[in-house]
């Protein structure tokens, strides 16, 4: 009867997730298998479009643009995450709160708003050019937008919440024992933060960077509006084949490499860090 | 509530709006006219001068107007098998020849459009006989007159002194292909040969490519352009509203692209369709466009051009004749590959 029960009440998740995300990925993948030429469906299987991404180098040099993009905007969010979530851990009473609170205020707006707030801060004659300007910093404008620096930084402050969240929770699990009794045999803070208190949040570490390179991986907005609509990152690239050039075959193709490629990266993070933490099955 | 009334009653919810989405158009008690229009203010005449009056005219009969650009409703309409989506839909004529070729869109019949008599016949063959040409809009250049001065030809782009300061959108709209075109013209190709025009697009670097014409009034207002091709109608709208902005129509002429609206075949209304295209081309609707603050150019023969927008298109039927005209037939069959070569070429 129970076991009915547990059955029964996972039905929708399943069907949901079969339905609306499973079946769509499979069909995007089999997609990419046949012509669709001009939104006709043509019946013949073939594997152009997957050899088109894979022969063209255009496409790995996009591939691997995006790859380290994503892997050093997560490296990013984790130099910045980690101290305000240790911060966090550090704060009493309502400092927590307000930090709390400051690491979830931008979720209550969404990516878009926030990308074109960079746009506005980040242009020629934008919010930060004008204060290094006047404080001599610079002698021209620093082009920020339509750029590689514009999408960092974009990319970076959208995906913060997604790191500090993580790690706050797993901050929060640290023993005070293990820490005072690094303390009690001799080691200086630094040791204990670095030999005690980072492996213990490692699990976290691995969450965060897990969820930020995915995110990252496959943003769209940031790029597209902060690099420009000639940006060379697959999610932008994805979109001018789907909307403009109305290519579904590459479409799909392209989609695929990057779902693929960026579940073979995610497998090598947790790989990575389940030889890191042997303590635990961090997953 | 026991968890199993609630989740039924959340499968109940669930399942009764994926039904109303199927429902929605054919439930409706009265006549629906879909009409694929412009994005933003261009889209306010057609609600005050046309969709409106067609409503009171036609009781019981309702005309939405869907802002979109028309690639993303191509897809749709490809996408959905049978019924259409849309009714009604408006086309540059790049794409309008490419629907017409396609056969998504219906074949009017003369008999259906007495108001065709008076539109200009070059536009009527610019839309290739199907549908009707409902406004004709102008490619030429915009500037802000405080930070650069004026261009007088499309070669003036290449002066030094617009470097860093240029801004673009790519082929995937009609202004950005216009600009490839061109450009193509300038560097001794043409229509059927664009491959001159990407060496010397490239001597236009650095500059901004905004990801749609609409997009280029934000990069204007920010200052990260000064000068780029524009629209007429939006260059007109934004010095209107007070941008430092001035258009030019530089020599040879301004590059004319002519809209074209048409019946989606399948539409579930195509008589009324029909009749909404005949009032869109009517000297009163027409002469409607043609005023601040729309600025179309209107089709209608009998239509003045007003004072206020004589500095955005040509006043005369001379001077209307003298603007460039591409051979689309041509062009068209290298869009997509120039949209893939742009991309190629100049992303970063």
């Amino acid at each position: 009867m129970r076991s009915r029960q547990t059955v029964l009440s996972l039905l929708p998740a399943v069907l949901f997730t079969t339905g609306m995300i499973g079946l769509p990925v499979v069909f995007l993948f089999v997609l990419g298998f046949f012509k669709i030429e001009r939104g006709n469906f043509t019946a013949v299987p073939t594997t152009d479009a997957y050899a088109s991404i894979f022969k063209d180098p255009f496409y790995l040099e996009m591939f691997f643009r995006s790859l380290w993009i994503a892997l050093f905007v997560t490296f990013l969010c984790l130099l910045i995450g980690y101290p305000i979530a240790y911060l966090f851990y550090r704060a009493k009473g309502r400092w927590k709160g307000a930090i709390l609170l400051i690491v979830l205020a931008p979720l209550l707006t969404s990516t878009l708003v926030r990308t074109f707030g960079w746009m506005v801060l980040l242009g020629r004659e934008g919010a930060l050019n004008s204060a290094l300007l006047w404080l001599h910093a610079i002698d021209h404008p620093v082009v920020f937008l339509f750029t590689i620096k514009g999408v960092l930084i974009g990319m970076t402050q959208v995906l913060l919440p997604y790191m500090v969240l993580p790690l706050m929770a797993a901050l929060e699990t640290v023993s005070p024992v293990l820490e005072e009794a690094a303390t009690n045999l001799g080691a200086s803070s630094w040791q204990t933060f670095w030999r005690v208190i980072v492996p213990q949040t490692l699990p976290g570490i691995a969450g965060g960077v897990s969820l930020v390179f995915i995110l990252a991986f496959s943003e769209f907005p940031v790029p597209a509006l902060l690099g420009g609509s000639t940006f060379k990152m697959i999610p932008v690239y994805l979109y001018q084949t789907m909307a403009t050039l109305l290519d579904w075959s590459r479409g799909a193709a392209l989609a695929s490499v990057l779902l693929i490629g960026s579940g073979l990266v995610l497998y090598l993070i947790q790989r990575l860090f389940r030889g890191m933490t042997p303590w635990t099955s961090a997953s | 509530m026991t968890k199993q009334t609630i989740l039924s009653m959340a499968l109940i919810i669930a399942a009764s709006s994926l039904v109303g989405c199927k429902s929605h158009r054919s439930n409706s008690s009265g006549r629906e006219l879909v009409v694929v229009s412009y994005p933003g203010d261009a889209q306010i005449p057609y609600r005050k001068f046309l969709a409106d009056p067609f409503e009171q005219k036609h009781a019981g009969t309702s005309v939405r107007l869907v802002p979109s650009e028309s690639e993303d409703v191509v897809a749709q309409i490809k996408a959905a098998r049978g019924a259409s989506p849309y009714d009604l839909i408006t086309l540059g004529v790049p794409r309008q020849i490419t629907a017409v070729e396609e056969g998504w869109v219906e074949q009017t019949p003369a008999a259906d459009l007495p108001n065709l008599d008076r539109v200009y016949p070059q536009f009527v063959s610019a839309c290739k006989n199907t549908g009707v040409p409902e406004t004709y809009s102008l490619i030429g250049i915009a500037y802000n007159p405080d930070k650069v001065s004026a261009p007088e030809s499309w070669s003036d782009l290449w002066k030094p002194e617009y470097r860093g300061k240029l801004g673009m959108t790519t082929p995937a709209s009609n202004l950005g292909f216009g600009l490839v075109v061109m450009t193509a013209r300038l560097a001794g190709g043409g229509e059927d040969n664009l491959a001159p025009a990407w060496p010397k697009l490239k001597e236009l670097g650095p500059f901004v490519v905004a990801p749609s014409p609409e997009a280029l009034a934000q990069l204007f207002e920010r200052g990260e352009v000064s000068i780029a091709p524009m629209w007429n109608n939006d260059a007109a709208i934004l010095a209107l509203h007070g941008m430092k902005l001035k258009f030019v129509q530089p020599k040879p002429g301004a590059i004319v692209v002519v809209s074209c609206m048409d019946v989606v075949k399948n539409s579930g209304q195509p008589q009324l369709a029909r009749q909404f295209l005949n009032d869109e081309i009517s000297q009163e609707f027409q002469s409607h466009l043609a005023e601040a603050p729309w600025f179309f150019g209107p089709t209608n023969m009998d239509v003045a051009i007003p004072a206020g927008s004589s500095a955005y298109m040509p006043t005369t039927v001379e001077g209307l004749k003298n603007s460039v005209y591409f051979d689309w037939d041509k062009a068209v069959l290298h869009r997509a590959e120039a949209t893939e070569k742009f991309d190629r070429e100049f992303s970063r």
